[in-house]
């Protein structure tokens, strides 16, 4: 079949270069609020207090950093798995100035103290606005491709893909309904259990079709890819993707146990929350059964090591979330660090390693070209593994220490531990080994986008458009 | 039992009932080929 | 694009040919959840209770409640007593639906760094939150908390007090929002505080 259309990768180099700049500034930032944690005089000017750059550390990484490497790599899925061009190329260049722009726009109206307080949802509304418009073209473009594909039967990354494109629309307006009051404050129509309740319904299906689905989709066609081997069984996905999707939507309140919200949607919650193990793990079992005969390629191929470590986070962060999820549990561990530990197995292990897959396979071929250094792709690894496993488990020693400080009582109903501060101060002993581990992450990720930009800068002039 | 218990373990049946025909239905011997085709497929070279 | 050759061979378990099915399955599916869950819900007494007994945000509360969420306190403090004998010993009696009835957002919180404030109310008076929130190390050396002494020196900006109070439908007079005159930011965060834990009337 005569190659009638070369694809078109300007749009995915666009937003894969803007990934890797806003990967930076959102691990910057972390590394800052992590010491602010322990070092309070690091707050300085109200431009730089914790309370404003929190937020901004999970919208650079959320927006800048996961949602443009979704765009990158998407639009170079659409392309191969529907083996036809790009549709509407100028919406994409459009969509690509426009996405910055509102980066940008984003991050000052944080570090202004801009936000409607709501977690991964502090942007005030006009912000919101222009993340629907750019949702709008992201979605054009998505399914303006898929519609004129020349593969009939859709891969199971083409499903997740979809399913990116449709949640994130319905939770991100579902949470952002508001009644503005000026161009920079807005209220929520909500109020109180209802206004939680939105939240984190929002809250945890931000993480189904952000950290979840658009990762999926990545692994799921970088692995067999890679592997030169099927996948283990693509009728499983099926069934995974599916009761994923379905089940995701049942769990918001687990992030609410112990409120007044009522009973039975904690309960309902807790049950799905349980339930979404299994398709979860139909996702793991794919990739370990891709592998299978030939585990021998985790030690001869660094990309192989990213995607496997990937899945297993992946595997691990969705059992310890339904664990977490069990009411005696998070009697114990809600509110304290050992949350904070969980996120960040799923978001620096999970997330990450799947997205640095998805570039370190992408990009080199888009550039037709080889990776610069396999080397530096290696000590990107295990730089990543070590940064990820230090943060988690100093979260989850503090998490429960604290946790069980805060429950400790004597015989006769007082506190052991009655003054807070008694329970906070020895955490900053670890604190400090937990903003070690997110150093160690760093320097992992410079090394990538060093090793990415070696491979670019070197790659021959005359590549595909 | 009152309306309660039977909606609930009305849904809960329906749910099961439709996870278990999809089950049935795409891990059936006859649709397999079908069903797995496209993970063949993109493995196949599809031009730089 | 494709002609699907026989209509009926082609089923809604071949929804992985028909990416438009596909889009419409996958957003049924998604709503299935959220009507359970999280729709219907908003129209359950349950989760909205009366709001007779439940005193309103004054002026000054309700711009320093707006300050509250500006500096961002919901990253690590919470409003949120749960009804465990070792919160209720801690901090007061466990939060109702009442507490949080009219918070448009709510600021229930997620991160304990800094303990839960939902009853800090009944906790310190005027004079022990102006020390405090100048130099929480003056008062716990080994605080954590970042310095807010610059509160003092921001005049309230009132410009829209009189909207949001509109907005969020809370009474109010002239006269108070005459008495917001020569306030400071520090005067407005340090009413909403005093009122963590009095919402009832």
């Amino acid at each position: 079949m005569a190659q009638e259309h070369a694809y078109d990768y300007r749009a995915v180099k666009g937003f894969a270069i803007s990934s890797l700049f806003w990967g930076i500034v959102g691990l910057l930032i972390g590394i800052l609020i992590s010491l602010q944690l322990v070092y309070p005089q690091l707050n300085v000017t109200s431009w730089l207090t914790y309370g404003r750059l929190r937020p901004l550390h999970t919208n650079a990484l959320i927006f800048g950093f996961t949602i443009p490497a979704a765009f990158s790599i998407f639009f170079y899925l659409v392309q191969r798995l529907g083996r036809t061009q790009l549709a509407f190329p100028g919406l994409a260049k459009a969509l690509l100035y426009l996405f910055n722009t509102a980066i940008v726009l984003a991050a000052l109206s944080l570090f202004a103290g801009m936000s409607q307080s709501k977690e991964y949802s502090e942007l005030e509304w006009p912000l919101d606005l222009v993340i629907v418009v750019i949702w709008v073209m992201f979605a054009i473009i998505i399914i303006g491709t898929i519609v004129k594909r020349k593969e009939e039967q859709m891969y199971v990354s083409l499903w997740y893909i979809l399913a990116t494109v449709v949640g994130v629309a319905i939770v991100f307006i579902g949470n952002n309904l508001v009644v503005p009051v000026s161009l920079f404050k807005s209220y929520s129509v909500y109020a109180g259990a209802n206004d939680a309740n939105v939240q984190w319904w929002f809250g945890h299906n931000a993480v189904a079709f952000v950290f979840t689905t658009i990762p999926l989709a990545i692994f799921y066609y970088i692995l067999p890819k890679t592997t030169q081997a099927p996948l283990y069984s693509h009728r499983l996905s099926i069934i995974g993707f599916w009761s994923l999707v379905f089940a995701y939507l049942w769990t918001g309140a687990h992030h609410l146990i112990y409120t007044p919200l009522p009973d039975w949607i904690q309960t309902v919650a807790i049950s799905f929350s349980i339930f979404l193990i299994a398709p979860s793990w139909a996702s793991v079992i794919n990739g370990y059964g891709t592998m299978k005969g030939q585990w021998e390629q985790m030690r001869t191929s660094y990309l192989v090591k990213f995607i496997i470590l990937g899945i297993t986070f992946y595997g691990l962060q969705t059992l310890q979330g339904p664990s977490q999820a069990i009411r005696a549990f998070s009697a114990l561990t809600h509110f304290t660090d050992w949350v904070p530990g969980h996120v960040h197995m799923g978001t620096m292990g999970w997330v990450t390693m799947t997205i640095s897959a998805g570039f370190y396979y992408m990009l080199p071929r888009i550039y037709n070209t080889e990776l610069y250094s396999v080397k530096i792709a290696n000590a990107h690894f295990w730089l990543v593994l070590m940064g990820q496993l230090i943060y988690s488990v100093t979260m989850w020693i503090t998490g429960i220490r604290q946790g069980a400080m805060w429950q400790a009582m004597e015989a006769d109903g007082s506190l052991v531990y009655s003054n807070f501060i008694d329970t906070l101060t020895p955490n900053y002993a670890f604190w400090n080994m937990r903003t070690a581990g997110g150093i160690i992450f760093f320097a992992g990720f410079l090394l990538f986008v060093y090793n990415l930009y070696k491979t670019i800068r070197l790659a021959p002039k005359a590549s595909s458009a | 039992m009152e309306l309660k218990a039977w909606l609930y373990f009305g849904f809960t049946t329906l749910l099961t009932a439709v996870l278990a025909y999809i089950i049935v239905y795409y891990f059936r011997g006859k649709r397999k080929d079908r069903v797995e085709q496209p993970k063949y497929r993109m493995l196949e070279e599809d031009g730089e | 694009m494709f002609v699907d050759r026989n209509i009926t061979e082609v089923t809604i378990m071949d929804v992985d040919k028909k990416p438009v099915l596909f889009i419409i399955l996958a957003v049924v599916t998604i709503l299935a959840g959220t009507l359970a869950t999280t729709f219907i819900p908003l129209f359950m007494g349950t989760a909205s209770p009366s709001r007779e007994n439940i005193k309103f945000y004054t002026a000054l509360e309700l711009e320093g409640r707006d300050i509250y969420i500006r500096e961002g306190c919901n990253n690590c403090h919470t409003q949120m007593v749960r009804p465990l004998k070792f919160e209720t010993a801690r901090y007061g009696d466990y939060s109702t639906l009442a507490d949080s009835a009219i918070d448009r957002p709510h600021l229930w919180g997620s991160k304990r760094t800094g303990p839960d404030l939902a009853r800090v109310g009944r906790k310190y008076p005027a004079a022990w939150h102006v020390i405090h929130m100048k130099s929480p190390q003056s008062m716990y050396p080994k605080s954590n908390m970042p310095p807010y002494a610059w509160l003092a020196d921001r005049d309230l900006n009132t410009k829209y007090t009189e909207a949001k109070m509109k907005t969020l439908g809370y009474p109010y007079t002239a006269a108070d929002l005459r008495a917001l005159e020569g306030k400071t930011e520090m005067d407005a965060i340090i009413a909403y505080l005093l009122r963590l834990g009095n919402e009832l009337r």
